[in-house]
């Protein structure tokens, strides 16, 4: 009544081997994939940062620009020995500007919120953000080589650290 | 009958695994540009502020020549700032000296003298932790005249100075005229 035919089933190295191509046809693309979000991520990361690392310079170009004497001598007595943040509050003249250590907390920039307008602080905002600034200036004569640096130790794998320098002149 | 459908399906197998695999290279080769890309934007900040400094460096020596003028003639000496600039062939030496922000920092030769004006070129050189940069500037400043107008040329280089060659610098520039 039945028809049965011989079928030959597949061996066990035959299994293998297709279970072991499924496998790397899912692994590969998995891999891509999850590789190409983590550059995506860090992408953006290093263009705020590049973008933080800029703004701490134009701060303190235009403090100058607004006022060489009281620039000078803030500068001389907080920045010269130690690194230091500075901070607009998006509406003043001048920036602030006080001492901070690489080492801790005290150089982080926090997310802050006013008017439905967000910008990077330091010490204000709600929301810690994962990136540090600080500055380190040093003077010869009425010159004043200013570095400006970003980082962030979020990610191990893909640190963040941005150095932007600039001289500018009190004169 | 039943061979030619098993290879059949095996071309398409390849010809659809091969779509799917270029796909996922080129994304990834991508974004591998976008980050050799954004390490260049990162070089163009720091050329700018090169060039930044570079301008500063010079409008600065520019201030304290009118300011040493000015006072010269407030004393009783009539003086010019062609007689107290440091881009003339008289007083270039002063700049060599002194530097930008520190002695040495700054090469250059003696100013070239070309119709009613002195020719300054300048090399900064400014080190950063990942590389070096540097800042080419060009004074054109008259040698007796107030009507005609100065120009600071500034460029940054996200090379050594010595490095002419390197075809991935990144330049950027300022012109000012004063």
């Amino acid at each position: 009544m039945y028809n049965l035919q011989k079928i030959k089933a597949l061996t066990i190295v035959e299994t293998l081997i297709t279970l072991l191509a499924m496998s790397f046809m899912i692994a590969g693309p998995i891999f891509f994939i999850s590789r190409s979000f983590s550059y995506s991520h860090y992408l953006q990361k290093k263009t705020i940062a590049n973008s933080l690392a800029q703004e701490g310079l134009e701060l303190v170009t235009s403090w100058r620009n607004n006022s060489t004497t009281t620039f000078s001598s803030t500068v001389d007595s907080v920045c010269l020995n130690s690194s230091c943040a500075v901070d607009w509050n998006g509406s003043s003249d001048i920036p602030t500007l006080r001492s901070c250590s690489q080492e801790n907390e005290s150089c982080r920039l926090y997310l802050y919120s006013e008017n439905g307008i967000q910008m990077f602080r330091h010490g204000i905002g709600t929301e810690a953000s994962p990136y540090l600034r600080s500055l380190n200036i040093s003077k010869s004569g009425n010159a004043y080589i200013i570095e400006s640096r970003v980082w962030s130790e979020e990610d191990p794998i893909f640190k963040i650290d941005v150095k932007l320098k600039k001289i500018i002149y009190a004169l | 009958m039943h061979s030619k459908h098993k290879a059949f399906i095996s071309i398409f197998a390849i010809f659809f695994s091969a779509i799917i695999v270029s796909v996922l290279i080129a994304v990834f080769m991508l974004l591998i540009r976008q980050i050799q890309l954004l390490t260049i934007d990162s070089s163009s900040f720091q050329a700018y502020y090169i060039a930044d400094s570079a301008t500063e460096c010079a409008v600065a020596k520019e201030k304290i020549a009118a300011q040493k003028a000015y006072l010269e003639s407030a004393s009783g000496t009539p003086t010019f700032i062609w007689n107290t600039t440091v881009f003339s062939p008289d007083r270039w030496m002063e700049l060599k000296d002194s530097g930008c922000a520190s002695p040495g920092d700054i090469d250059l030769s003696q100013p070239i003298a070309i119709d009613n004006t002195w020719v300054t070129e300048a090399k900064l050189s400014m080190p950063t932790n990942d590389m070096q940069f540097c800042g080419l500037i060009k004074v054109v400043r008259n040698s007796g005249d107030y009507n005609s107008p100065n120009y600071i040329i500034a460029t940054g280089r996200s090379t050594d100075c010595q490095d002419t060659s390197n075809l991935r610098a990144v330049e950027r520039g300022i012109n000012v005229q004063y």
